[in-house]
């Protein structure tokens, strides 16, 4: 049995934390583009979910359904302590109010670690509280990106994706 | 390639968003078509197209663009929330010139500051151009957003009441005052630097719990000491990002780099949790005449404008100054009286050592080097002579005092001796009888004691 690509508890324990995260795609002429996601749902077994607002992100998800390939990073902007997830997309759905309920609650945890740095919690919720659509990810590989001499080492184990 | 054109949005009003406060994204891709995002430590902005990132370890990033050079700045406004998207290539790496030296200015600070000298390094300053900038859809109610101080109108305020100040002491109590009421900077401290040009010493602190007045740092050490020696401002704008990088940095090291433990009796100064920094030299031409450090709970709390703010009203700050030394210079003194010291109370034992000029009060450290020489030749004379009246011009005549000319602030040095003693003791006092005069104000008989 191949070993997990990151470890879900310690993936947890930093989204607790109050995180921001960021998506990479490419476009077909490999054109880096970035945007914000929200509710980051671990599902087990390498999945993960995340919600990108259509209104902010829709020439990710043009990426996305063209070719797939998405890095995923989650930063908590308290110590800039992070994790890259990377992969392929395999899915995109409507957001549930289970999605919504989860995004809410993260944006709230990211509002609180940004108010000691004078970011008012009202502004830091209304940033992305856009219409979204749900992407499914198949991590294959997870690195260590807090700064520093060890950001990139890959952790976990590694998949064929 | 097509020549750059000028960008809808420069570069200079996107500033808040380079501070580091919230995380800029970068996105990258490999030849391979692999995405790649990261967070940045450090992002300055060179001119209205262009970014510097320090290359200090090697990355995913850097890797992905010496292959192909696209890359994608997400950044976020931390004042208004807004983000911008920025399409930009890696253009060149730079090793020397004005951009890869306030980088490595700032780097070294910070990694003397938290003893990572020698292993935080500076391999070279990353040249982005932005050839694009996007602001992103958002339903943020702009006007909500508090404005931003009036910086001029708070340094007009300031520069006049510094105009007005007869001496040095005043100049740094209304300098400190002015700074939290006007410019809301409720931690600072002023640092001059001694005669020798060595090391810098605390005179005068703000906001913090204990004022750290005497305390010392040597030239080129921390944020402040580098600020003096490099004779310009540094700013740190996340100090809780540096210390997750210094325990990173650690944690791979084995902790082969303990923290640098600076020897000094006083300790310096400073919130428990800093969260942002700066410190801007004062300098009179040639010379440094000190430091003017403010510190802040908050990351992101300090910006540019602060630091355009604090380097002006330094300016003001050290014209102030000489000219308050050149006022002070020619009193002379007028009347002398006499009082022996009060008996019947139990003697102050005040110990000097030669070796380092440190002075004791019933053991307990009070100062040391050419603020010590004055205590104890103010304790001397009064012994002596039983005088206790005394005027700075007969001080900076005094050749045993060794004050290095002019270099060594003498009103300073008294300064500083005057907020020890009142620290420490109420038995001995220093008490200001008129411009350049001074009186020694014992309630006590002392001891004094010379020790090698």
């Amino acid at each position: 049995m191949r070993p997990p690509a990151f470890d879900e508890d310690e993936l947890r324990a930093l989204i607790d934390l109050g995180v921001s995260i960021l998506v990479a795609t490419r476009s077909a002429h490999l054109e880096p583009h970035a945007t914000r996601a929200t509710g980051l749902r671990l599902l087990g077994g390498d999945r993960i979910e995340v919600l990108l607002p259509r209104a902010t992100s829709s020439r990710s998800i043009a990426h996305l359904e063209d070719n797939g390939e998405i890095a995923v990073l989650i930063a908590t902007p308290r110590t800039f302590a992070a994790m890259q997830l990377k992969g392929r997309a395999t899915g995109f759905t409507a957001t549930t109010p289970e999605h919504l309920e989860l995004s809410d609650a993260q944006l709230r945890a990211f509002a609180d670690a940004l108010a000691p740095m004078g970011q008012t919690r009202k502004q830091a919720r209304n940033a992305w509280s856009f219409d979204a659509i749900v992407v499914s990810v198949d991590v294959t590989s997870a690195f260590a990106q807090t700064p520093g001499p060890g950001a990139g080492a890959r952790v976990g184990g590694t998949r064929d994706g | 390639m097509a020549e750059p054109t000028a960008l809808a949005l420069r570069l200079r009003e996107l500033e808040r968003c380079f501070q580091g406060v919230v995380p800029t994204a970068i996105a990258t891709c490999s030849p391979e078509g692999i995405p790649n995002v990261t967070c940045l430590s450090i992002v300055h902005r060179v001119d209205d197209e262009h970014l510097a990132l320090s290359f200090q370890f090697f990355r995913k990033t850097r890797a992905n663009v010496l292959a192909h050079p696209a890359a994608q700045f997400l950044v976020f406004d931390p004042v208004t929330a807004v983000q911008y998207r920025m399409d930009a290539e890696y253009v060149r790496t730079e090793h020397e010139g004005p951009t890869f030296e306030r980088l490595r200015v700032t780097l070294d600070a910070v990694a003397s500051q938290t003893g990572m000298t020698g292993i935080f390094t500076l391999h070279g300053a990353d040249i982005y151009r932005v050839r694009a900038v996007e602001e992103l859809a958002h339903d943020l109610d702009l006007d909500d957003v508090v404005g931003a101080p009036d910086v001029v109108r708070s340094l007009e305020t300031l520069s006049a009441r510094l105009e007005s100040c007869e001496d040095l002491d005043e100049l740094l109590e209304v300098t400190l005052e002015g700074l939290e009421t006007l410019f809301d900077h409720r931690q600072s401290m002023i640092l001059f630097a001694d005669g020798a040009g060595t090391r810098l010493y605390a005179v005068a602190s703000r906001g913090f719990a204990a004022s750290g007045v005497g305390a010392e740092v040597p030239m080129g050490h921390g944020l402040i000491g580098t600020a003096a020696l490099e004779r310009r401002p540094i700013r740190v704008t996340n100090f809780w990002k540096e210390v997750t990088m210094v325990e990173a940095v650690r944690a791979v090291a084995g902790d082969r780099a303990p923290a640098t433990e600076v020897a000094r009796e006083i300790p310096l100064p400073g919130l428990p949790n800093v969260g942002s920094q700066l410190a801007v030299p004062i300098l009179a031409r040639d010379r440094t005449i000190g430091v003017i450090s403010v510190q802040s709970a908050n990351p992101g709390r300090l910006t540019h404008v602060d630091e355009s703010a604090l380097a002006t009203l330094a300016r003001y700050l050290a014209a102030a100054i000489q000219l308050a030394g050149a006022r002070s210079a020619p009193d002379a003194l007028s009347g002398r009286s006499y009082a022996r010291p009060p008996a019947g109370e139990s003697p102050v034992r005040v110990r000097h050592h030669a070796s380092d000029d440190s002075v004791f009060l019933d053991d307990e450290y009070l100062i040391k080097g050419v603020s010590g020489r004055i205590l104890v030749r103010l304790l001397g004379i009064c012994e002596r002579d039983g005088r206790v009246d005394f005027t700075n011009r007969e001080l900076r005549l005094d050749e045993s005092l060794r004050l290095g000319g002019f270099r060594d602030n003498l009103e300073a040095r008294l300064i500083l001796l005057r907020r020890r003693l009142e620290e420490r003791t109420p038995a001995i006092r220093i008490v200001k009888t008129g411009r350049g005069r001074f009186r020694l104000e014992l309630t006590r008989p002392f001891e004094l004691a010379r020790v090698p």
